[in-house]
């Protein structure tokens, strides 16, 4: 079978304007976090650690990190949680969109800026009926340095 | 993964965990109290420990953060960047000052330019081991030691350089747990307590078996004059002989709420029989969480000074020593050997 017809599924999210998409099979849950014990002397993108269920979860400020506007912290924000070997991480978000099915060939190459996101954090963009949804490459996203 | 021993710390209200076995003990130096323990070795702030000096690093300049503090009408506001060892400090050791203390009044000093509430002015100082020395902690406060699980840093908290790991507290807030050997490496505090150690050696050459002391001294009787090093004093009372209970061996007297043991100095050393009378006063001595009592003659004082202590002529424990002082030979007594025998007494 052709695997570039299948279906993959997307959590779409907003930082700000923007609309950015992850696959679905890469996130652990959703949630809302409050309480973020802050970590001194760690890079400007991390917010903090918390305690999500007996398990610390590593918070980042997904704004900071794709370089675009920083989500502002509030008393509570959205989180996107991910776990990368055996770690828990957080992208902290402006707040949840929905999901949307595509399939890999639907994959557009992303422009060179993404709203002042390098390109290089990108699978590439979906075109919706209203929306263009850049979809995230986490691998990337998560490196410590750029 | 097995549960360790921490103690936890806060800085500007947040909590941090240093694993038990890096730490030492915990000093608290109250505000008037800073002008004779913490001192400078060239640039270097130390805190006077016993007959010893450390290097202190300020815990909010080792993480970067901003302090604060809370004025007296309640809000917070940033500190100006000042040094731990103030202008009011002893003359820096490197200039082979002798320890005469000023006598100064800080406390006038202070209420004419510090907006700051007074209580807040102490310095609490967790004394931590790294590797080769032990160095003093400046943090905000003490809090409960707890049973942490030690979890990994992660990714984008290991190279911080500072953190040794996360863990969960009793309050179920994640913290982080300090890495206190790398903390020091960052401050360069390995130089800084080398530097600390000659100029420390270099005093005590000039003289060996001298050193600075903060003595109580009292008699036992007319003639016999002892010392004991100020630290382990918790207070001189002054007891009527006739609350003095006597349970078996022991005397005791009932002393905020506990009963405290009473001793005379011919129980735990050779010398003369004690002479009580209507009143006695009594030293309240202060091991851990140990508190004895000794019956004294007065008058009882407290001297500062630096002196050469005899160790071969009377150097029975708990006796350390011997020194003249004030004309009288006067013997200084081990407390926390004192404090063992007595409790072995009863």
């Amino acid at each position: 079978m052709d695997s570039s017809a299948e279906q993959i599924e997307y959590l779409t999210f907003h930082i700000h304007q923007s609309v950015y998409g992850i696959n679905i099979f890469d996130i652990q849950e959703v949630t809302k976090v409050s309480d973020i014990t802050t970590t001194p002397r760690s890079p400007d993108f991390v917010e903090g650690i918390i305690n999500l269920r007996g398990n610390i979860v590593t918070i980042l400020n997904l704004g900071k990190k794709l370089g675009v506007n920083p989500i502002e912290t509030q008393e509570e924000n959205h989180v996107i949680i991910i776990t990368l070997d055996d770690e828990y991480i957080g992208l902290m978000i402006d707040d949840v969109d929905t999901v949307i099915h595509s399939r890999a060939v639907d994959i557009e190459s992303a422009p060179a800026n993404m709203d002042g996101a390098n390109e290089a954090f990108f699978e590439g963009v979906l075109k919706t009926s209203d929306q263009l949804v850049g979809i995230l490459n986490l691998d990337k996203v998560l490196a410590m340095y750029d | 993964m097995d549960p360790l021993s921490s103690q936890v710390v806060s800085l500007e209200g947040k909590k941090y965990a240093i694993p038990q076995e890096n730490l030492k003990e915990l000093v608290r130096i109250p505000a008037a109290e800073v002008k004779n323990k913490i001192d400078k070795v060239g640039a270097i702030p130390v805190v006077r420990l016993r007959q010893t000096f450390l290097p202190l690093l300020d815990f909010a300049d080792a993480l970067g953060v901003q302090k604060t503090y809370q004025t007296v009408t309640g809000e917070r506001q940033n500190t100006r960047r000042t040094q731990i060892a103030d202008r009011r400090s002893v003359q820096h050791l490197d200039q082979g000052a002798s320890f005469d203390l000023k006598t100064e009044d800080d406390l006038i000093d202070r209420q004419k330019d510090d907006r700051r509430i007074s209580a807040s002015s102490a310095i609490n100082i967790a004394i931590v081991t790294s590797e080769d020395y032990n160095y003093g902690l400046v943090v905000d406060r003490f809090h409960d030691s707890e049973q942490i699980e030690i979890r990994p840093a992660g990714r984008y908290l290991e190279p911080c350089g500072v953190y040794s790991g996360t863990t969960i507290l009793k309050n179920q807030q994640a913290a982080l747990v300090l890495d206190i050997f790398n903390i020091a490496h960052k401050a360069g505090l390995s130089n800084a307590a080398k530097a600390v150690n000659d100029a420390v050696s270099e005093i005590s050459n000039q003289d060996p078996g001298s050193g600075h002391y903060s003595l109580l001294t009292f008699r036992n009787s007319d003639t016999e004059y002892f010392a004991v090093d100020l630290d382990c004093v918790e207070r001189l009372e002054r007891i009527k002989s006739a609350d003095f209970e006597k349970i078996g061996s022991k005397e005791v007297v009932q002393y905020r709420g506990a009963a405290l043991v009473v001793v005379e100095l011919s129980q735990v050393l050779k010398c003369s029989a004690f002479q009580d009378s209507e009143y006695q006063e009594v030293i309240v001595f202060r091991q851990k969480d140990t508190l004895v009592g000794v019956k004294v003659f007065p008058p009882v004082d407290t001297v500062e000074c630096r002196l050469s202590l005899d160790k071969s002529t009377f150097n029975t424990p708990p006796i350390l020593g011997s020194a003249i002082l004030n004309d009288n030979t006067t013997l200084l007594l081990d407390v926390p050997a004192m404090v063992k025998t007595i409790q072995g007494i009863s």
